[in-house]
């Protein structure tokens, strides 16, 4: 009202412009033109993008399905091969164990995820929920590991992993990715959230804090390890370097490792590589599909707390 | 590397006194291990002595006594040559049934990292296959043995120019394994559209019709790699002096080659994505937009996987020789950690890897040229003159040479980063318009400045 009284006044001709009904429409109007345009544009960049991460993709899946006869880096790329043929994924099969090589990616992902799920929230808990002398400093010092580069502590790791005793083992592999600073940064963030009258009560109905921990605030930081579990299931899955700088036996190897074996000193067959890199990506689209929604709550609930 | 790592130490805050004292561990480890090292090959005759003197055995003192476990490191040759090295190990435990041979095979890309890592902690593989620079970074921490004195016995096996391959600090660290040296593929296509019927054989020649078959098809012809480094010893421009640990590149001659080269590059002649290791020169042969590719005749066949149409196409010549006059030849070598438990046997087995017979089989297996002269007289390698196919007839052109090829890597433990000096400098040059003088007095500084 205080908006379409000045306006009447100020147009000369006067009476047409009665009230704003009659302009609003219009600007809504001129608003969902711009908001189309806006949209065409978007899209445009939208489809632009979308199309550059899916043509590598695209490419992968051709090549693994070419026969011998048809050229991998023709110009300009073919997509559709002149003969499909399944050859190269029965070639890769029977070259190599994939089942036992995704197996023991299995085993080093799934404690991958659990142990820093466990272990990180043990050691955030205390550091945001428990009062003690140092604990800003210990807080510190942990996240000022994350500066490190994994290359300059991965000699030391692995003279530590050697003298224990550890080399070749899985747990050589799994043990120092078992708790990570981020994951503690993360853990504690995520207890800081939670109201301290929670807890109070809980204690009043006269909780000890082992189950203070495991039954009220554990089930409370759910989303946050939802982010975490993705994020160290991504980080297991295509875990390389590690486990071949532990790993000596072939039987042991994950199927990041394994499929290198691809790689040949003289002659590298690119479309059994590219058979074996849809292979390997098979279950991580599985577990993306089937965990679809939680990796989007996840990337909100990080979102927000973070 | 041991201070740096100490350095590194102590960035860590909490954990600098565990990573200190890791280190010194290392340290150590890694004195003992030169230590032995040294004393290699006295240990070793000093161990034969005994076992002659045990079972009176006349001569063959090193048969029946070896006893041990023996891990065999191979570079990215599983699964394709899996039935060769298994029927190999299974001969060689035939023959000292004490021993038991593990095979492991480790990608080539990632074996840098590995076998840095394993020497620092004292924890190599028995036995080794390394390439050059590799040989050359881990001699330098003491951690292989001295193949001088502990092969002295098979030294005269092997070519003269390819025995000084793991050469470094005044001995030699490896036996030379399998080897290749430079063959040329080439596209008879774009050469008869260019109005040529003969691939080039020397580097002028070679840049000569470069400039033509460009400006007639658009192809390139003569192209600068990431191995650029090696250009300077091939046109008989030596890179350093072993003795006196100097920089030697800066003449006149190299001058006059990195301003030639600079020209042809302005004039479009060759991609810097090729130099700059971005594409890869089988994907740019098999696309056909490059008149011919010089290199070892055992990788001719990516291109048949690349696209069969192209191989079919293609034929082989022998490979462009500089001014020098001398093919560059670089092999795989077989190394003993000086570390080992079972010293004796890993030497052994390293010779037997390396021996004629064995390697006239891989060659055959692998189309790869043997390092030791017997295997190379046999007529399989004179076989290919007249094949239909490409690799087998460069195959006979790269044995030819084989007499005549010597390795050119530098002889110094830094041989990785004098090369990539060299590189640096010269796409300074190219990519930057530094003057080629300028670059070179700044590589030659550089270079000397590591060395010292």
């Amino acid at each position: 009202m205080a908006q379409s009284a000045p306006k009447e006044t100020q147009t000369p001709t006067g009476a047409v412009v009665k009230h704003f009904p009659s302009p609003e429409p219009k600007r809504q109007g001129s608003y969902r033109s711009r908001k189309l345009s806006q949209k065409l544009i978007s899209y445009f960049f939208l489809l632009v993008i979308a199309s550059i991460t899916v043509i590598p993709f695209l490419w992968t899946i051709s090549t693994s399905l070419k026969s011998q006869n048809d050229a991998v880096f023709s110009i300009p790329p073919s997509f559709i091969p002149s003969q499909v043929t399944f050859e190269n994924y029965i070639t890769v099969w029977n070259t190599l164990p994939i089942p036992l090589y995704l197996w023991n990616s299995v085993i080093l992902t799934f404690f991958g995820v659990l142990l820093p799920l466990i272990l990180c929230a043990f050691a955030a808990f205390p550091l945001a929920r428990m009062q003690f002398k140092g604990r800003n400093l210990v807080f510190l010092s942990i996240v000022a590991t994350m500066m490190i580069p994994n290359e300059v502590t991965m000699i030391p790791v692995y003279l530590i992993i050697n003298q224990l005793g550890l080399m070749g083992s899985f747990t050589g592999v799994i043990l120092p990715g078992a708790v990570t600073a981020l994951g503690i940064f993360l853990m504690r963030q995520a207890f800081m959230g939670i109201p301290k009258e929670v807890e109070e009560s809980a204690v009043i109905d006269g909780a000890n804090i082992w189950q203070l921990f495991w039954k009220i605030m554990f089930p409370m930081v759910k989303p946050m390890l939802g982010t975490l579990a993705i994020l160290s299931f991504i980080a297991s899955w295509n875990n390389f370097l590690w486990p071949f700088l532990i790993l000596n036996d072939p039987t042991m190897y994950p199927i990041t490792l394994g499929l290198y074996q691809l790689e040949g000193t003289f002659v590298t067959n690119t479309r059994l590589i590219a058979a074996g890199a849809m292979i390997a990506l098979i279950p991580i689209l599985l577990v993306f599909i089937a965990l679809q929604r939680y990796f989007i709550e996840a990337a909100y609930s990080s979102s927000v707390k973070g | 590397m041991m201070r740096k790592w100490r350095t590194m130490g102590l960035t860590t805050m909490g954990s600098a006194l565990l990573l200190l004292a890791a280190c010194g561990d290392n340290a150590e480890d890694n004195a003992e291990a030169s230590g032995s090292n040294g004393n290699a090959g006295e240990a070793n005759e000093v161990a034969d002595n005994q076992s002659n003197g045990d079972t009176n055995a006349t001569t063959n003192a090193s048969d029946a006594e070896l006893s041990g476990e023996i891990e065999f490191m191979t570079l990215s040759l599983l699964p394709a040559f899996e039935d060769y090295l298994n029927n190999m190990i299974a001969d060689f435990e035939e023959m000292h049934p004490g021993v038991d041979v593990t095979l492991r095979d480790v990608p080539f890309e990632q074996a840098e990292q590995l076998v840095l890592t394993q020497a620092s902690s004292g924890d190599l593989p028995d036995v080794m296959n390394l390439n050059t620079d590799f040989v050359k970074q881990i001699a330098a921490y003491g951690a292989l043995v001295n193949m001088d004195e502990a092969a002295a016995d098979v030294k005269d096996d092997f070519f003269e120019g390819l025995w000084t391959t793991g050469y470094v600090n005044g001995a030699t660290y490896a036996l030379p394994w399998y080897t290749t040296t430079s063959g040329l593929i080439y596209n008879p296509d774009i050469l008869a559209e260019a109005g040529f019927d003969a691939p080039p054989s020397t580097y002028e020649e070679a840049w000569e019709m470069s400039q033509v078959i460009y400006e007639t098809t658009g192809a390139y012809g003569e192209v600068v790699d990431e191995q650029m480094h090696m250009l300077l010893p091939k046109h008989d421009i030596p890179t350093v002096d072993e003795e006196s640990l100097t920089a030697t590149f800066n003449t006149p001659e190299a001058v006059e080659l990195w301003t030639h080269l600079k020209e042809q590059y302005d004039a479009g002649l060759f991609p810097d994505d090729v130099m700059l290791g971005q594409v890869a020169m089988p994907e740019l042969y098999a696309q056909e937009r490059v008149a011919w590719w010089a290199t070892g005749p055992q990788l001719f066949r990516q291109v048949n996987d690349l696209d069969p149409e192209v191989y079919e196409k293609s034929l082989a010549a022998p490979a462009l020789l500089g001014p020098a006059g001398r093919q560059h030849a670089n092999p795989m070598n077989i190394s003993v950690s000086s570390s080992s438990d079972s010293l004796d046997a890993a030497v052994e087995f390293a010779k037997f890897v390396t021996n004629a017979e064995n390697q006239l089989e891989f060659g055959k297996e692998a189309s790869v040229l043997p390092s030791v002269a017997e295997a190379a007289e046999d007529p399989f390698f004179a076989e290919g003159e007249d094949s239909e196919d490409a690799m087998e007839r460069g195959r006979f052109y790269a044995a030819q040479q084989l007499e005549d090829a010597v390795n050119m890597t530098p002889s110094v433990e830094q041989v990785s980063q004098v090369n990539e000096i060299i590189r640096d400098s010269f796409h300074r040059v190219i990519l930057e318009d530094m003057d080629p003088q300028v670059a070179l007095d700044q590589a030659e500084a550089e270079v000397n400045a590591l060395l010292q």
